[in-house]
């Protein structure tokens, strides 16, 4: 249908390689696996660590400290689903940068304390008052 | 008509038909579910001071469910590899088993959410707090902290009985930590449960109380986002049961036909199931480890 020969090749269909693909499945199992292995064992001691008070500073440490173990976990998995798929990857990488945004300004456009109402004069309250 | 890309994938997008669609399908999930994780995120930092609740849930049935998601994970990848392998009753095993991990965290889910209806809050009077704290902290009874909106502090427990003048009840000991190497000075100082055998009842007069209810969605902002997230999460575990039942039983005909075409649902059958099973361990955290 095409004249131009790059794009006749585009439209042809991937041959099919059962070897390979039997072989990827395999690796995508085993990449669960140390998944398992490793979010298992930071979950175990996530909730072990919750259950011991080591004081403000240390529990606010621990917190911090299992919670970008656990993201670096769950990002490495969602990289074992797409690393093959470089369309969707950046489709969700667009998609989380925009949500993070949109949580951000909706925040900084809120009556959050700390972070929202941007305009607000903290030092003369009364002024702002309508 | 045959309809192209059902096996193979498409040569632009690297997709076949079924993945281009759960993928669009997920996109669609993330924004439900961002949806309601932005909300919870603005509900909980609004929250006054002291009025959120913390150390509620049992953590070690939300810890069970998280082993038995990321096992299922598992199961489901191990169900796939074997249909590409054409090992039909390992298929069956494995996606039996994926079924079974699902049913047991809707048990467990179950029994959470019973225990939460058997359990009863009391927002008793900010004035009557002198009358009720002694007691509570004898009893090393949870009791929160004065409610700003309600003028009230919370009592939670179970209803022993109930009469037109008084409630009697067993409320629930105060949350603690296993382990405390926190400097004596600045450790929590939550009074410790006595150690007596018997269950220990609390009588609250009727007048004393601005409102009570079982510890349902309508109780409060926190229930309403645990029942909505953990609710909307079990829908999808459940949908995933069904559709993999099927795949199991009545789908798993195809093999017969199309064995590679019954490997390709079953692997978009198990995205949606690692995005159900990413979707519980963010929740974990939210509204167990709190």
């Amino acid at each position: 249908m095409s004249a131009d020969p790059s794009h006749a090749s585009e439209e042809t269909p991937h041959a099919h390689d059962q070897a390979a693909e039997v072989a990827h499945a395999w690796e995508h199992f085993w990449e669960n696996a140390r998944f398992f292995a490793c979010f298992f064992s930071v979950v175990l001691l996530t909730v072990i660590a919750w259950s011991i008070n080591f004081g403000p500073t240390w529990n606010f440490v621990a917190v911090v400290f299992f919670a970008a173990a656990r993201s670096l976990l769950i990002a490495y998995f969602m990289s074992t689903l797409f690393k093959q798929f470089s369309f969707v990857t950046w489709t969700f990488i667009f998609g989380l940068i925009f949500l993070i945004g949109m949580i951000f300004l909706s925040m900084w456009d809120s009556e959050l304390k700390h972070i929202g109402n941007p305009i607000y004069n903290t030092k003369d309250p009364a002024s702002m008052k309508l | 008509m045959e309809i192209p890309y059902t096996l193979t994938a498409r040569p632009d997008t690297g997709l076949y038909n079924g993945k281009l669609g759960i993928w669009l399908f997920l996109a669609s999930e993330v924004m439900l579910f961002g949806a309601i994780f932005t909300a919870y995120l603005f509900v909980r930092l609004g929250a006054s001071d002291g009025t959120w609740p913390d150390h509620i849930q049992n953590v070690w049935y939300g810890f069970a469910n998280t082993c038995i998601l990321i096992t299922s994970s598992i199961t489901m990848v191990w169900a796939w590899v074997a249909l590409k392998e054409r090992k039909f009753n390992t298929y069956r095993l494995a996606l039996g088993l994926t079924i079974l991990c699902g049913l047991v965290f809707l048990s467990i889910k179950a029994v959470e959410y019973y225990s939460k209806y058997e359990h009863f809050g009391f927002f008793i009077k900010q004035e009557a707090m002198d009358k009720y704290q002694p007691e509570l902290q004898k009893m090393g009874a949870y009791y929160g902290a004065v409610n700003p909106f309600w003028k009230g502090f919370e009592v939670r427990g179970h209803l022993h009985e109930e009469t037109p003048e008084h409630f009697v009840i067993v409320p629930d000991q105060s949350p603690s930590y296993l382990v405390n190497f926190a400097p004596k000075d600045k450790a929590d100082s939550a009074p410790q449960a006595s150690s007596g055998g018997e269950e220990q009842t609390l009588t609250i007069d009727q007048s004393d109380v601005v409102r009570y209810g079982r510890l349902l969605p309508k109780y409060g902002t926190y229930y309403a986002i645990y029942f909505l997230v953990t609710g909307l999460h079990a829908l999808h575990i459940i949908g995933g049961v069904v559709v993999m039942t099927y795949f199991l039983t009545i789908g798993a005909r195809m093999y017969k036909r199309s064995p590679e075409q019954l490997s390709n649902r079953i692997e978009v059958t198990g995205i949606f199931w690692h995005f159900v099973d990413l979707v519980w361990i963010t929740v974990f955290p939210i509204l167990y480890l709190t």
